[in-house]
């Protein structure tokens, strides 16, 4: 089970509970969010790669030509 | 109203002259509201005062448990699409049920430092913002540096009452938080 912080500033109190099925319910809809987030972000990266080689170019001297 | 130095020159028609100099009025300075460590899946800041101008939130040592994962942000408990963020002058959609803090960080060495400002974060009629400044450790090579000039982008109108942090995956291993109100 995972666990959440709660702080109350105006008390001080400090409560450690386990997340209600509510917010396990959210955190795993934040982890495959971030999942999908970073396989776009490598997809991305590897379109990038692929047409640098088929340029036969560097990043570098794509962003000279871009400057 | 004319200012020189710290001290401003404004009008007065008790003064035979019409005008005087003031000194400015005792302000500025921040006040720790609290401080803790990051631990467990998720960190909830509630009760925040709205007594101040702005609040200036510090995150030192941020470390998770899975090697990347990024900081996130939310205000209220509000898990809905209303955020986004940007680093550049730009305009688009909040498109987001959360905020970024930071690029990638290191799982195994933790030296970063995220500082965010939220202007005028009590008022009640305006979308609410804040400015982010961070580095950390890359998460490929630690001894590498990310710098993120981030601005976090929240579109409700209500009071910033309660400020939620979270690692984009895993728990927080380690990390310490600090919550300043400015005057």
């Amino acid at each position: 089970m995972s666990q959440i912080k709660i702080h109350n500033i105006e008390t001080g109190e400090i409560i450690e509970r386990e997340m209600t099925a509510e917010e396990l319910f959210q955190l795993e809809k934040d982890n495959k969010e971030a999942e999908a987030r970073a396989a776009e972000i490598a997809k991305k990266a590897a379109e990038k790669a692929a047409l640098l080689e088929k340029l036969g170019i560097t990043e570098e001297e794509a962003k000279l030509l871009l400057a | 109203l004319f200012r020189y130095g710290s001290a401003f020159f404004v009008a007065d028609s008790v003064e035979t002259t019409g005008l005087k100099w003031v000194a400015p009025a005792a302000g500025g300075g921040y006040t720790l509201l609290t401080s803790g460590t990051l631990s467990s899946s998720a960190v909830n800041l509630t009760s925040i005062s709205a007594s101040y101008t702005d609040l200036y939130l510090v995150v030192s040592n941020y470390k998770p448990e899975t090697d990347g994962a990024v900081l996130r942000i939310r205000f209220n408990g509000d898990t809905n699409t209303r955020y986004n963020w940007t680093n550049a002058s730009s305009g688009g959609t909040f498109n987001s049920s959360y905020a970024e803090l930071n690029a990638t960080q290191d799982n195994t060495v933790a030296q970063g430092l995220i500082t965010v400002v939220f202007r005028d974060y009590s008022n009640t009629s305006t979308w609410k913002f804040g400015v982010v400044e961070g580095i950390s450790n890359a998460a490929d090579t630690a001894t590498s540096w990310n710098y993120q000039p981030l601005k976090v982008l929240y579109n409700q109108t209500g009071a910033i009452s309660e400020i939620n942090l979270f690692p984009s995956s895993g728990n927080f291993t380690s990390g310490n938080y600090y919550l300043y109100g400015v005057k």
